[in-house]
């Protein structure tokens, strides 16, 4: 089982990523410069959070165009496992491996801050581990979290349970007091139709282990491992 | 080449009215404005941070405020007419996102 964490330039959440995948969840993972094109024998590929090529144009408008990506649309056909954290779910939205696109918060500021997002759908290869509505604490750290999609689109994600977390109090209220940018529905993740790619805006990764106040994340990585492990012999 | 025989035309020196002078034979040289806009049904909290802004330097007859991008780009092109489906390529790949934005473009020979 190997993992991938992809480094465009400009990203700052790779060194996290493949930390908690090698230290934490202790499997093998290997760094993909974003000029790469063969993926060797990965099962999972990580797109972590940054501002890759500074998120000039619009956020992750470039990046998608970077040699990796079309070997990572081609190995998403596949049904490989694609997870996009912040401004990996922006590079995923960009090259339309998810739908919908993310726009500037409605307040117009970058918001670092804990919340907690309310897990919708348990039965993906991400959520396995979590119970139905279980509310886990997470970082956010972005300017442009907005999810936006049209209503056909919208309806479209709510027949096939494609909304994967969504923004809640503590207590699991999820009313728009709770939404920290504006994002369409609370929306704070979503998987493709097929159920194998997942983009969210928190990060799981920094929130993988009690000293980082969550360990909440942790079970997403720890979720795909099992997954993996259940579908291959190694 | 011995040092002492060096053709001064070939000195490297920056001359911006080279890139005109140097277009290819045949062609024409472009500047296109590209302008790109939010949809009509998308929300603009920039937008309407600058009318309240207007607003409060007492500006009131502003009315609505948008915020788009101008992006200008030279071509170097046979004619107006493959200028034209170049920047349309340009704009559907790269410059505009179609779920969010528009675009509009205009086109001068320089």
């Amino acid at each position: 089982m190997k993992f991938g964490v992809v480094v465009f330039p400009g990203s700052n959440c790779d060194q996290d990523c493949f930390y908690v995948v090698k230290d934490v969840l202790k499997q093998p993972v290997e760094y993909i410069w974003h000029k790469d094109t063969k993926l060797d024998n990965l099962d999972c590929i990580i797109l972590p959070g940054g501002f890759s090529y500074g998120d000039y144009l619009r956020t992750g408008a470039i990046a998608r165009f970077s040699p990796v990506m079309k070997s990572i649309a081609d190995f998403a056909r596949k049904g490989g496992t694609v997870i996009g954290i912040c401004n990996g779910f922006q590079i995923l939205l960009e090259a339309g491996l998810l739908p919908g696109v993310m726009l500037k918060n409605r307040n117009l500021h970058f918001i670092c801050k804990h919340v907690y997002i309310k897990t919708q759908n348990i039965q993906t290869r991400f959520t396995s581990l979590y119970k139905q509505g279980q509310i886990l604490k997470m970082p956010i750290a972005h300017n442009e979290g907005n999810y936006y999609i049209d209503a056909a689109g919208l309806r479209e994600l709510r027949d096939n349970n494609q909304v994967v977390f969504r923004y809640c109090s503590a207590t699991g209220k999820d009313s728009d007091e709770f939404n920290p940018n504006g994002t369409l529905a609370n929306i704070a993740g979503i998987i493709n139709k097929r159920g194998n790619v997942l983009g969210m805006m928190p990060h799981p990764e920094r929130s993988s282990e009690r000293e980082l106040s969550s360990q909440d994340g942790y079970f997403i990585f720890k979720s795909i491992v099992q997954w993996l492990k259940a579908r291959r012999v190694w | 080449m011995s040092r002492l025989s060096i053709n001064f035309k070939q000195t490297p020196v920056f001359r911006p009215e080279k890139l005109i002078r140097d277009r290819k034979k045949g062609t024409k040289m472009f500047e296109a404005k590209v302008y790109i806009v939010l949809k009509k049904t998308v929300a603009d909290p920039q937008g309407l941070t600058v009318k309240a802004a207007l607003e409060s330097l007492r500006f009131k007859e502003a009315n609505e405020v948008r915020i788009g991008k101008l992006i200008t780009i030279k071509l170097n092109l046979k004619d107006k007419k493959e200028a034209k489906a170049k920047l349309n390529q340009m704009c559907q790949k790269l410059l505009a996102n179609p779920i969010i934005e528009d675009y509009s473009f205009q086109i001068n020979e320089v």
